[in-house]
């Protein structure tokens, strides 16, 4: 598994474990909650298909 | 700080051991093989529109976009905050697209990149997607094709 976090549609960072990529997604939306509109993580597997559905940045948002 | 500070240093021990990208170490994708393009390549990019400025926009980088003061998330990597992201897989594009619209695009273009132009990429992230190094103008001279969604 990949996960991947999307900035305007770029990639910006990626990992391959779960918790890593969802504590850096938080720690981001907390850095920076305005910002963080434009962020998205995406979980894709061995092949490059996405998994699941994706998290938005402003779901951290509003949830911080 | 403290933090940041360790993290930096796991990722140093990382890079100087060559070790694969991804390790036990370090999680997340810290080592990147930039090539010059040596042959035409296909990939599909998110954007808002078939227009000039919509088309530069997409083929222009997180710090091309001049953003002031950068994101958080784009210090994690200069590498990828100066690429462009595009994706071998038109349906998969699609499909991220329309769950989000509002971040990946309203449109699809693609991409017929060619040779000799300088353009640089990078296998980054997911299996599939690259990270794109050109001039946004040059860029989407590469573009064959927009679609609607």
């Amino acid at each position: 598994m990949t996960y991947s976090i999307f900035d305007n549609g770029n990639l910006i960072v990626s990992f391959d474990r779960e918790d890593d990529a969802y504590d850096a997604f938080v720690g981001i939306a907390a850095e920076s909650p305005q910002a963080s509109a434009g962020l998205l993580l995406v979980a894709f597997d061995e092949e490059g298909r996405m998994v699941d559905d994706c998290v938005p940045g402003t779901r951290l948002a509003r949830a911080s | 700080m403290a933090c940041a500070a360790s993290s930096f240093l796991k990722d140093f021990r990382v890079c100087a051991s060559g070790k694969p990208r991804y390790s036990l170490v370090a999680a997340r994708q810290i080592e990147f093989h930039v090539v010059v393009l040596q042959e035409p390549k296909t990939l599909y990019r998110g954007c808002f529109g078939r227009g000039r400025e919509a088309l530069l926009h997409a083929m222009s980088s997180n710090y091309e976009v001049n953003r002031h003061p950068p994101h958080p998330a784009d210090l994690r990597a200069t590498v990828l905050h100066m690429a462009v992201s595009g994706f071998e897989n038109r349906d998969l594009l699609a499909r991220l697209a329309r769950k989000r619209p509002d971040r990946i695009g309203s449109h699809i273009a693609r991409l017929e990149l060619r040779p000799n132009h300088g353009v640089c990429i990078a296998d980054t992230g997911s299996v599939g997607h690259w990270s794109v190094w050109g001039i946004p103008a040059q860029l989407t001279e590469f573009i064959a094709d927009v679609e609607d969604l």
